[in-house]
Parts: structure tokens; C-alpha cells; sequence
């Protein structure tokens, strides 16, 4: 999962973009709206977490232009906590509201939230035959078992979960698997899928050649 | 972090919406006492004007009464004085009662037995020597008198008292001791009631005594009954003006009441409200208007107060989500040294950020209540200059940013610690925005009235349209650039508080890309001082819109000013 944040305080900025990293996420950060805004429109990310008061275009219009182009689900952060502020946030287009001071771990189950309810998901956990996979506590199950995956390894899991029964090319794989600033090798996909076989069973993830990997559920 | 004015307006708004109109009692209530003053006044009218009608309609009814009575009086005079006729009626007339007749002969009524013979008509009383001639006569009360049945009778008495001649007398008749002598002397006749008599005496011949009179039964109780016909009349006036002044004044005092439910009805959440003035009397109006421009200071202050706790809340949150989530993400999990010691870091700016922020909101609020003239005094402006900049200078050479002085030696009146402050926060900001191996140009100067200091940097400038509102509190012309500068966004709002303190006069003129300069002009006598601290407030006065929010209208008038001036650029 991809995820942008924009905030222009870098203190904030960078322990946001860490702790998201840490849950697994691939992050791109900018401190400047209408850098930030570029970005959201060049990539598909899953989820974008907005500062209101920006440098550049504030969080408001970043929205306001974003909604005309795209549906990615924004997370509006900000230190405005009336409720006309709310309103006017989530009425422009905002998925979702957090006021500053928050606590991470409530910005982590937003962005989880927010993920979920996009790709269509009611649950936190997704059966795929004996596997579990369980986006809120991010671990995959075999029967029970806890299988140990990497960070990468469990977001390819995800993400094929999330999308199962769909055709997850490896363009779209890149792009929400590995952040702006991943140096990573062509055929970095293919070593994980390998890896995630050994672990789960080799068929998991089916291989589309030429197309790319697709999870049965 | 209220300012003074403010936390007065609260108070005073709190007041008025809370419902805190302390009722007196009834008779504090204005109704009640027009109402009372109306009814007081009116009952003294009422009474004056019905005791007037019946004093004179009494006068003019008794007047003819006794006019009549008088007119019989003085015919039976005529007929004393006229000479005895020939032929001499029998004493005796039957209508007279026996005792007056025993009486006429010196004799007590009471002693004297009824005797129904002496009334024979065939005893003829002989003339007596101590009578007068006419007591023999036979007179007669005037037929005008005796129309109806009036009963007049009359009554003549001689000069000793002696009853020698009457007609038709009452069962108890009049007392000659009763009537005043001298009175008579003086008015030829007298007057008076005697019970339900009305009674007549004039002088008749050789001091004899002449009473007529008859019986007004009647007529008082015609006069009782006007008398209270006008009574009730005047109770019915009374009631009928005391209702329609009750109606009138009710409908005079109606707007009052709606606007007092309106006033009642306006609290700090909808100050928003203003009284309908439409269809008021002027005076209403008037004050109407003036409660109504109240409110808009009101409003107005609350907004101010609203969105300064607005900022101030905001500004604060940001650097303690940084603190927050930083010690969250450092407590996490397990982590290296270096990685505690970067959010230690990160969480130690936070706080020094957020000191900044304490610090300025507070000194801000301080500068607010600060009087003018408290704890002012003779302060050498140009030293205290001189030490900001040796105070700055380390931040100065940081950014590579050079000093270029020209001073002249001159001392304003005012608080030195407030003017340390105020220099220091515009070379601090002239030093941030400027550009690396940029030049501050402080000059001081005075026209002997005014000390002029001017801060001038080579930096980036301020756009046009950002002028107005540089000295707004938390105001950033760029967001980013004070991210990485720092610093409260108050330090402009601070300055301006000063110079407003010290009724001086704070001025900017910038080109973007070119560099800012502020000019302060401080007065340097307290004959200036006072001179322009009356003329700010006949400004205030003056109520023009406040449309900049917090920039004080001594600074607008300069940027407006600055704006036209360098739109041409």
C-alpha cells in the first residue's frame, strides 16, 4: 500500500511518514501543496494524509482539483477542530477528519480504514482458502499458524489479497508496493513472489505471464 | 488570553444575554409611574374643574333664591313703611299659629294653653300702645313667592326682639339672636341656611327685623344629586382617560418591550442579531441605533477574541502533535541510540517552539493592558538600539546579514523594557527575511517633536496585497518560509501593540524582491505624547469601519497610503 503524506511541518512530517513505514506502508512525503498535489496526480496512491494549512494550494483545494481527476480517499490532518471546519473539510471531498494533537495509532487505523473501504472490503481479515490474511494486525495465516513474511513480502500479500481475483499487473505493483525513493531491481517482484510461495504454498499466487500474478479467493 | 477590552465585553455581553436585567419592584416600573403622575394629575384636574362647576352652579341657583326671598323682603318693608290702610283687618289671621300670637303679647308659648276660643273671629284685639302701627296690618308675602308649594313664611321682629309680626312660620323658627348685627350693618341684608331653610333678614322700620324664608328641602336634594351627577361623571372621565392612557402608553412602550425580548435573545452564539428598528418612534430609534452599534463592537470584539483563540490553539497544536507522535513513534518499539536521540531532538524543538509561542501570546497580552504613561519615562531610544543590535548581531552573522548604522542621539518618553522589545522584534525580522550577505540599515533622527526609526533590509519584500495584514496576530506571508525561520507570527503584532501604547506611529513600505523598511515615529515630549494620544482618539472616535481586523487605524492610514503610492511600480 502507497501512501502520500503532505505536511508541512517536517518534525510532524517525518515521524508520520516512520511510523507508516514501520506498519508496512510504501510512503511518499512532500512539505509544499502544489508539490504535493503533483504527486497525488502522477501516482495512484491508496491513500493520501493532508495537512489543511499548506504552503502553496492548502488542503482544501488540494481536494477540491484532486476530485476532479481522481477518487484516491484523503485523510484531511489538521488543527481546526470546529465543527464548521469538519463540515467544510469533509464536504470538499476528505474521506476522512483527524484532528492534531492525534495519537498514531489512530491515524494508522484511519489509514487501514480508509483502505478497506475503498477496495471494498467490510473486514479486516480476508480468508483466501486455509490462509488468513489479517490487514489490521498485518500478519498472514496458514491454518492458524502465523507465517513470517517481510514488510514487503506481507504488502504484496495484501495488496493481492485486497484485489483478489483480479489481475494485479506488476506496474501497479511497483506502485503501491515500493515509494518514490525505493532503488529497486526489475526483477525485485519476482524474487518476493518466489519467497511468499516457499512460505504459503505454490499456489497461492497464480503467475499471468507477461501480464502479471493473481490470487484466487 | 484575553485582552482586556475583550474580557470587559464578555462580561458585559454576559450580562446582557443572561438575562441579568435586574426587575425592581411595581413601582420602579416606568408604566406604572406615568401611569400614577397621568392618574394624579388628572384626579386634581378632574376635582378642581367639578368643585368649580358646583361652587358656581350653587352660587347662581342660591343667588336667585335669594333674590326672591329678598324681592318679599323688601315688599313687606314697603308695606310697614306705607301708612295703615283705613279699614283694619281683625287681628288674627287663622293661618297664623296660636302661640305667635300669644307670643306678639309678651307671652311664653309654652306656658300658654291651647285655647280654640280665643281664635273666634269675633274677638277683635284692641291696638296696643307699644306696637307700631303695621303690626296691625295685614301683609303679605309677594304671589311670586308663593307659587308651588315653596311654603314661604316671614317673620318681623321689633327692635327689643319681640316677635310682632309673622306668616306661615316654621315649627322652629329662625333665632334673632342668631343673625350678626354688625353684619347686617354693613350689608343691608344677611343670609343664611338654617337647616332646610333658606332665610333672608333685612333691617325693616324703626330697627325692626325682617326674616323671610322658606323651606330649600328640595332644592338641596337637588343640589346633593348634581353634586353627584358630576361626581360620577368625573369617575367615568377619570376611568375612561386612565384606560386609554394604560392602552396608549402601552402601545409607546411596546417597541421597548420587543426590543428588550430581542436584546434577551442575543447571546455571545448569535451576536449576529441586531434589533428591528422598523417602524420606531425616533427616540426609540435613536436608541435602538445606538445599542445596535453597540453589538457590532461586540460582535466584533468576540470575533476578534474567537479567532485569536482560534490561532493561538492552532499554532499550539501543531508542535505538540510533533511531541506527541514523536515520543508514540519513539516508544513504538525498540530502537538504536541515534534514533531516541533524533525524536529527542525532534520533540526539543517542539518545546522551543512552543516557549516561543507562550512567551510572545503572553507578552503580547501584557503590552495589552499596559497603560499609556504607567511606569513612561525619559529613555534613551538611541542606546537602546544600539544594545538590540549588539543583542541580534549573533543571529545576524549567522545568516551573514551586515549592519549599517546612523544614529543620533535621541530619547523618547516611554516604557524601556516595551521599546527594547519593539526594536529587537523588527531587526529580528528584518534579519530572517533578508537574503544572505544582506544589509539591515537602522537610522534614528528626530524633527524635534517626533523620533524617527527606521529598520531597513535588502530581503525579499512583502507583496502588496499581504501589506494590510502583516500586523495581524499569527499572520504569515508565507507559511513555509516562517517554517523554517521560526518565530511566533506575533512579533509584528507585538511592535504594532507597542508603538500603539506609545501613541506613536508605525509605518511599512516594501517592493517585493527589493527589501521592507518600517518606520516608527515615537514622540519624544510628553506635549507630543498627549497631543497625539488625543488626536488617535478622535480618530477612534471618528467610527470608521474596521475592516483590517486587528492592524490598528493608526497603522492602516500609512499602508493605504503606500499601497496607492506604489501601485504605479
Amino acid at each position: 500500500m502507497r501512501i502520500l503524506i503532505v505536511e508541512d511541518e517536517p518534525d510532524l512530517l517525518h515521524s508520520l511518514a516512520q511510523s507508516l513505514r514501520e506498519d508496512g506502508y510504501a510512503v511518499d512525503t512532500s512539505d509544499h501543496g502544489d508539490e504535493g498535489y503533483h504527486k497525488a496526480i502522477a501516482w495512484d496512491y491508496d491513500a493520501i494524509v493532508l495537512d489543511w494549512m499548506l504552503p502553496g494550494r492548502n488542503g482544501i483545494e488540494f481536494i477540491k482539483e484532486l476530485r476532479k481527476q481522481k477518487p484516491t480517499p484523503v485523510l484531511l490532518l489538521t488543527a481546526r477542530d470546529r465543527v464548521n471546519d469538519r463540515v467544510q473539510g469533509l464536504d470538499c471531498g476528505a474521506d476522512d477528519y483527524l484532528v492534531k494533537p492525534f495519537h498514531l495509532d489512530e491515524l494508522l487505523a484511519r489509514v487501514r480504514a480508509l483502505i478497506r473501504r475503498t477496495t471494498g472490503n467490510a473486514s479486516n481479515e480476508i480468508q483466501i482458502g486455509p490462509i488468513t490474511v489479517d490487514t489490521g494486525k498485518k500478519v498472514v495465516l496458514f491454518e492458524d499458524n502465523e507465517i513470517t513474511l517481510t514488510a514487503r513480502e506481507y504488502a504484496m500479500v495484501e495488496l493481492l489479497a485486497l484485489h483478489r481475483g483480479k489481475l494485479v499487473s506488476r506496474t501497479m505493483i511497483y506502485d503501491h508496493i515500493f515509494d518514490e525513493d525505493d532503488d529497486s531491481l526489475s526483477n525485485i517482484v519476482d524474487v518476493h513472489v518466489s519467497h511468499i510461495r516457499k512460505k504459503l504454498g505454490k499456489d497461492f499466487i497464480e503467475t499471468r505471464r507477461g501480464q502479471g500474478y493473481i490470487i484466487h479467493g | 488570553m484575553a485582552s482586556p477590552n475583550v474580557s470587559l465585553a464578555t462580561s458585559l455581553a454576559n450580562d446582557l444575554t443572561k438575562g441579568n436585567l435586574t426587575k425592581g419592584p411595581w413601582y420602579r416600573s416606568l408604566r406604572w409611574r406615568i401611569q400614577a403622575w397621568y392618574a394624579l394629575l388628572l384626579l386634581l384636574s378632574l376635582i378642581g374643574f367639578g368643585s368649580l362647576l358646583q361652587f358656581e352652579m350653587n352660587r347662581a341657583f342660591w343667588s336667585d333664591v335669594d333674590e326672591e326671598l329678598l324681592n318679599a323682603a323688601r315688599s313687606i318693608e314697603n308695606a310697614m313703611r306705607r301708612p295703615p290702610p283705613p279699614v283694619v283687618e281683625p287681628f288674627g289671621d287663622p293661618n297664623v299659629p296660636t302661640q305667635f300670637r300669644n307670643l306678639q303679647r309678651g307671652g311664653r308659648p309654652e306656658a300658654e294653653p291651647l285655647d280654640p276660643l280665643q281664635r273666634g273671629p269675633g274677638r277683635r284685639p284692641q291696638p296696643r300702645p307699644d306696637l307700631p302701627e303695621w303690626a296691625e296690618m295685614r301683609i303679605d308675602l309677594p304671589p311670586r313667592l308663593q307659587r308651588d308649594d315653596s311654603k314661604p313664611y316671614y317673620i318681623v321682629w321689633q327692635a327689643n326682639g319681640d316677635v310682632v309680626k309673622q306668616q306661615d312660620a316654621p315649627e322652629s323658627p329662625p333665632n334673632r339672636a342668631s343673625v350678626n348685627e354688625s353684619h347686617l350693618e354693613r350689608h343691608r341684608s344677611f343670609r343664611q341656611h338654617r337647616g332646610p331653610f333658606r332665610e333672608v333678614f333685612i333691617r325693616g322700620p324703626r330697627q325692626s327685623l325682617i326674616c323671610v324664608g322658606r323651606p330649600v328641602e328640595r332644592e338641596k336634594e337637588r343640589a346633593t344629586s348634581f353634586a353627584l351627577f358630576i361626581g360620577l361623571v368625573g369617575v367615568g372621565f377619570f376611568s375612561v382617560a386612565m384606560l386609554g392612557g394604560w392602552w396608549s402608553m402601552n402601545r409607546t412602550l411596546a417597541p421597548l418591550d420587543s426590543m428588550t425580548q430581542t436584546a434577551n435573545a442575543i447571546s455571545t452564539q448569535s451576536l449576529n442579531q441586531r434589533l428591528d428598528l422598523v417602524g420606531f418612534d425616533n427616540e426609540l430609534n435613536a436608541l435602538g441605533s445606538v445599542l445596535n452599534k453597540m453589538l457590532d463592537r461586540l460582535e466584533e470584539g468576540f470575533e476578534q477574541q474567537r479567532q485569536f483563540a482560534a490561532d493561538a490553539s492552532h499554532e499550539l497544536r501543531t508542535p505538540l502533535s510533533v511531541i506527541l507522535n514523536s515520543t508514540e513513534l519513539a516508544l513504538s518499539r525498540d530502537r538504536t541510540a541515534d534514533a531516541y536521540r533524533t525524536e529527542l531532538e525532534r520533540c526539543h524543538r517542539a518545546a522551543v517552539r512552543m516557549r516561543e509561542l507562550v512567551d510572545a501570546l503572553l507578552t503580547l497580552a501584557r503590552v495589552e493592558v499596559t497603560g499609556t504613561g504607567q511606569s513612561f519615562g525619559q529613555v534613551d531610544l538611541m542606546m537602546i538600539c544600539q544594545e538590540q543590535v549588539e543583542f541580534v548581531r549573533p543571529l545576524a552573522d549567522e545568516l551573514h546579514v551586515y549592519f549599517q548604522c546612523e544614529w543620533k542621539n535621541c530619547s523618547v518618553i516611554g516604557d524601556a523594557g516595551l521599546l527594547g522589545l519593539l526594536v529587537s522584534n523588527l531587526l529580528t525580522n528584518a534579519i530572517k527575511y533578508n537574503n544572505v550577505e544582506g544589509k539591515v540599515i537602522v537610522s534614528l533622527c528626530s524633527d524635534g517633536k517626533l523620533a524617527r526609526l527606521s529598520i531597513a533590509d535588502t530581503g525579499i519584500g512583502i507583496p502588496q496585497n499581504e501589506i494590510p495584514h502583516i500586523f495581524e496576530r499569527f499572520y504569515r506571508v508565507d507559511k513555509a518560509r516562517s517554517r523554517k525561520t521560526g518565530g511566533s507570527g506575533l512579533g509584528l503584532a507585538i511592535a504594532a501593540q507597542i508603538v500603539k501604547r506609545h501613541h506613536g506611529t508605525i509605518e511599512v513600505h516594501s517592493h517585493e524582491g527589493q527589501g521592507t523598511t518600517i518606520t516608527v515615529n515615537l514622540p519624544i515630549s510628553h506635549s507630543t505624547l498627549s497631543e497625539n494620544s488625543a488626536r488617535q482618539q478622535k480618530e477612534s472616535s471618528d467610527g470608521r469601519q474596521d475592516q483590517d481586523g486587528n492592524v490598528e487605524r493608526t497603522l492602516r492610514d500609512p499602508f493605504q497610503n503606500t499601497s496607492s503610492h506604489q501601485q504605479p511600480n
